[in-house]
């Protein structure tokens, strides 16, 4: 009893001890951020490269890919273990968007339809799949969105797919409604208040500046009177009005945020539609004719007549988020949603690739094509995000000329076999995380790929599992994660020390009360019961602290970064070196858990020395100590 | 039906004196090195102490006083000699005088290493585990590094612990007896600054009762504690600090401290040595009341002649001896 209150007492009293306390909390808090960044992003690596490819990947070695595919994976579905097994052409192309700017990218032509069963692509669309998931979570629908509805309502139902929900609600019209009597009211104050500035302002632009927003003002303040006239605004007023209306709704009605929040009735169907974008990803081009045939005049107004018409028929591309220069806020959001950004050509040009392995663009392959962007994919993955694009497969392997064809060879008419790059074969739920079964069914597949080569000729693929294909990556985070651990954690030991110090300094201060305490009656192990506890709850408090703070970091870590990049222009964490555009912020509890511990007992053994020796005072010279 | 023999009405003379007797000590050497000369202080004192009885220790500055007192109060080891208390010998000897013991551990012993040993074992290889890459993860090695590492953490422990441990086993009974039967009022007061009055005079009951025990009795504890402040004029400074007392009121709190757990015997060293005069007999006043009133045992040291002549025996320390004063 004594023991707990004299180091209760003393926690109090003795303010020297919350140094070791500070001490242990930095190194804990250190050392958990820094593990828990460094596994989070090992854990992102497989992850997300385990979502991207298949468990086992057959993939040729060279461009022009291997043929009999069609075969292999026939015979590889029929493997036990063996969910499904899909075909991935990848190979190198240039890009032109807008007709504007140039750039290399990796092209990936995948059947979409069937992807979903191998990977988790169809989960990386944003616009078929991450805006429903966020608004079904809960997120604001922007009155863009809301409002584009009302322009595409008129649009048949299979081209208003992805805006079909976004109408007003009643809730949200009741809300404007309410918002009548006290708005106008409101915006004439802040015209007064803004003519008042325009009289004041000296220069021209700031003048210029003053009098755009006094129209944004008044317009807004129309408008909320007749809400039906929302639905007419064109895309580019819409930004306009927005902050207009914001401005008009500050202090009437709920936060911009708040009332754009979706209903209830609006997330069910949301979430509806995620599911089922999930599992019916699409590179179908989704806006009205109409507006693509807009959108070609616009850019290209003195092209012939019968080009337009047929700019309906251009087939759709996904590219990767940071392809065509989408910038990104701090958390990895593409800033803003480009309304345009589905209205621009984009040019692919790859080159056709003959089984034997030369450049060909005479076999019947259109090297060059012209598409509409329909979506961007976003795997977090930065190495992909940055430079790839997705395409329908049939159509890439037709334009790469790898595709099935009769030709004549030494006079007699022959069939070249389609060709592909990769097959992706993914396992039955829950066996690809197993080793062991990875690679027994890889050993399956390879000897299948070894028959068919073996019965129809051609080149061999290589066989691998996903951690085999991604070898030298996770290899090196993981030593990378153990080399850092580690350098932390012995700096983590001068905690240890500072304790150690601390503690003997206290022992060698309260030497007399020692001699106090023994002289009536604590025995030794008492006292060093005292200071080992004081080392305990030390330890307790201190690590518990910095698990607290440890915790805050880890998870406003991307907010944080954020923050030091726009106060201090430092950005430590480049995308491109680490592969994720996001720091991992998620904490690992077994091992939290762990390190908590570990600083607890730290905290004791740095007491340890300190108590033994308080508890071999001798009673007598410890009174007589000054 | 048989009945063990009736014990005799009368006790002899003898057996009597020996019943009354509370402490006797035979005998104590103690010597003191002071670099390479070594100084005997005492030199075979033997002092009888009975039971109510108020006796005065007196003389000079240095004659060992003191140490007698300490060695008397289970604080400090001697030499050689006997100590017996209610006729238990509870002799420390130094050690370097002590004959090697044995002692068997008890089962709680035992667990409480067993769960040392388990825990810094599952702690290294747990760290080990984790902290190894997945791909160098292999059982048998870090099993083998584990354990390893494991046992250089535990001898490590083992060899500080022990030393803890083997201090503690030979001084338990010692420490029983002070807190328990033995109260102990210093020159120069010996109290807790960080503590409370209150909790400077509970400190001996909380060492005496554990975590437990003490919660269950702590309101009574407490009022024994205030009625005893009370009884020396205390009453209102229960919740001050020792620093804000005067000296006679923190050598009171201090005898409130020493009675706190009953004790059979108070020893006193120089209690009044660090009082102005009127001070000085307030606390022997204090002294003389609780031997008078409750029979109080009491040994006091003291090197002056007026206070010393209050006992009820005065005993001069001479030559590293106790005789009687004439």
């Amino acid at each position: 009893m004594y023991k707990l209150h004299l180091i209760l007492k003393y926690l109090r009293k003795r303010r020297i001890a919350w140094v070791s306390l500070a001490a242990v909390c930095l190194c804990t808090t250190m050392v958990l951020v820094v593990f828990s960044v460094m596994g989070g992003w090992l854990r992102m690596f497989r992850t997300s490269f385990h979502g991207l490819s298949g468990d086992v990947v057959v993939a040729a070695s060279t461009l022009q890919g291997f043929a009999h595919y069609e075969e292999i994976i026939a015979r590889v579905e029929k493997l036990p273990e063996v969910e499904a097994a899909v075909p991935v052409l990848q190979t190198y192309g240039l890009i032109n968007v807008d007709n504007q700017q140039t750039s290399g990218v990796q092209v990936r032509g995948i059947p979409i339809e069937r992807i979903g069963r191998v990977n988790q692509f169809p989960t990386s669309l944003s616009r078929q799949y991450t805006q429903w998931a966020e608004w079904a979570d809960g997120a604001a629908i922007p009155v863009e969105a809301r409002i584009r509805v009302r322009e595409l309502e008129g649009a048949a139902a299979d081209v208003r797919e992805p805006l079909g929900l976004l109408k007003f609600t009643d809730k949200e019209l009741a809300a404007l409604a309410k918002a009548v009597p006290g708005a106008p009211a409101k915006a004439d104050a802040v015209l007064k208040d803004l003519r008042d500035q325009a009289a004041r302002a000296v220069s021209a632009p700031e003048q210029k500046r003053l009098n755009t927003e006094m129209g944004d003002v008044r317009f807004a303040a129309e408008m909320i009177g007749r809400p039906d006239e929302l639905t007419k605004l064109s895309a580019r007023g819409n930004a306009y009005f927005r902050a207009a209306v914001n401005r008009m709704f500050d202090g009437i009605v709920d936060s911009p945020e708040k009332r754009l929040a979706p209903s209830d009735a609006e997330r069910k169907f949301a979430a509806a539609r995620r599911d089922h974008n999930a599992a019916n990803p699409s590179f179908k081009p989704f806006l009205p004719p109409e507006q693509y045939k807009q959108a070609f005049a616009d850019r290209f107004p003195r092209a012939k007549k019968g080009l337009a018409d047929e700019a309906v028929t251009w087939p759709g591309i996904i590219t990767g988020t940071g392809v065509v220069g989408l910038r990104k806020d701090a958390s990895g959001k593409m800033a803003g949603t480009p309304e345009f950004y589905y209205t621009l050509p984009v040019t692919l040009t790859v080159m056709g690739m003959s089984d034997a392995g030369k450049i060909d663009l005479s076999g019947g392959g259109k090297a060059e094509r012209n598409y509409w962007i329909t979506d961007t994919s976003r795997t977090k993955v930065w190495q992909y995000d940055s430079n790839t694009v997705y395409v329908p497969f049939e159509i890439l392997q037709a334009d790469l000329g790898m595709n099935a064809q009769q030709a004549e060879r030494e006079g007699k008419p022959v069939t070249i076999p389609a060709r592909t790059s990769e097959v992706h074969v993914r396992l039955k739920p829950g066996m690809g995380h197993d080793s062991a079964v990875l690679m027994a069914v890889r050993a399956k597949v390879d000897q299948i790929v070894e028959e068919v080569i073996n019965e129809r000729g051609g080149h061999r693929p290589t066989v691998k599992t996903w951690e085999q294909s991604q070898a030298k990556w996770l290899g090196a985070i993981e030593k990378e994660l153990v080399l850092v651990t580690g350098l932390f954690g012995v700096i983590s030991v001068v905690a240890v020390f500072l304790i150690f110090c601390i503690f003997y300094m206290i022992v060698v201060e309260k030497t007399r009360d020692i001699g106090i305490i023994k002289s009536v009656g604590a025995t030794s192990s008492g006292v060093a019961g005292i200071f080992l506890g004081y080392g305990a709850v030390i330890g307790i408090v201190g690590s518990g602290l910095g698990l607290l703070l440890g915790y805050l970091i880890v998870t406003n870590i991307n907010e944080l970064h954020g923050w030091l990049g726009t106060a201090m222009g430092v950005q430590i964490w480049d995308p491109e070196v680490y592969a994720f555009d996001v720091i991992p912020n998620t904490m690992d509890w077994p091992k939290v858990g762990l390190i908590v511990g570990i600083a607890v007992f730290a905290s004791i053994v740095g007491a340890l020395v300190p108590a033994i020796r308080a508890a071999r005072l001798n009673p007598v010279e410890a009174l007589r100590w000054e | 039906m048989s009945h063990p023999a009736p014990q005799p009405a009368t006790i002899p003379t003898a057996s009597r004196a020996a019943a009354d007797t509370i402490l006797r000590a035979t005998h104590v050497h103690r010597a003191f090195k002071m670099g390479d000369t070594v100084v005997t202080v005492l030199k075979g004192a033997d002092l009888t102490l009975r039971r109510g009885e108020f006796v005065a220790i007196e003389g000079r500055s240095g004659s060992g006083k003191s140490t007698l007192l300490h060695i008397l109060g289970a604080l400090e080891g001697l030499d050689s000699g006997s100590l017996q208390f209610e006729g238990v010998e509870y002799a420390r000897l130094n050690a370097d005088k002590r004959p090697r013991g044995t002692r068997h551990w008890s089962w709680r012993e035992w667990l409480g290493v067993a769960l040392v040993l388990a825990f810094v074992a599952v702690g290294t290889l747990m760290g080990l585990w984790f902290s190894t890459p997945l791909a160098l993860r292999d059982p048998a090695r870090i099993l083998i590094l584990g354990v390893a590492l494991s046992v250089v953490v535990i001898v490590g422990l083992a060899l500080l612990v022990a030393r803890v441990v083997t201090f503690h086993f030979d001084e338990a009974p010692t420490t029983r007896l002070r807190n328990t039967q033995f109260g102990f009022v210093f020159q120069f007061y010996h109290l807790l600054p960080e503590l409370s009055v209150l909790e400077n005079t509970m400190l001996a009951s909380m060492i005496d009762n554990g975590w437990f025990a003490f919660v269950g009795k702590r309101a009574a504890l407490r009022t024994k504690a205030t009625d005893l402040l009370t009884s020396l004029g205390l009453s209102h400074r229960l919740t001050h600090r020792p620093s804000q007392l005067s000296g006679g009121e923190r050598q009171r709190v201090a005898i409130a401290r020493a009675l706190m757990n009953d004790p059979q015997v108070l020893f006193a060293d120089e209690p009044t040595g660090n009082l102005d005069y009127d001070t000085g007999r307030q606390i022997m006043n204090v002294l003389e009341k609780l031997h008078k009133e409750k029979g109080q045992t009491i040994v006091m040291v003291t090197h002056d002649r007026a206070l010393a002549r209050e006992a009820d025996r005065v005993l001069v320390l001479k030559g590293g001896k106790l005789e009687k004063a004439e």
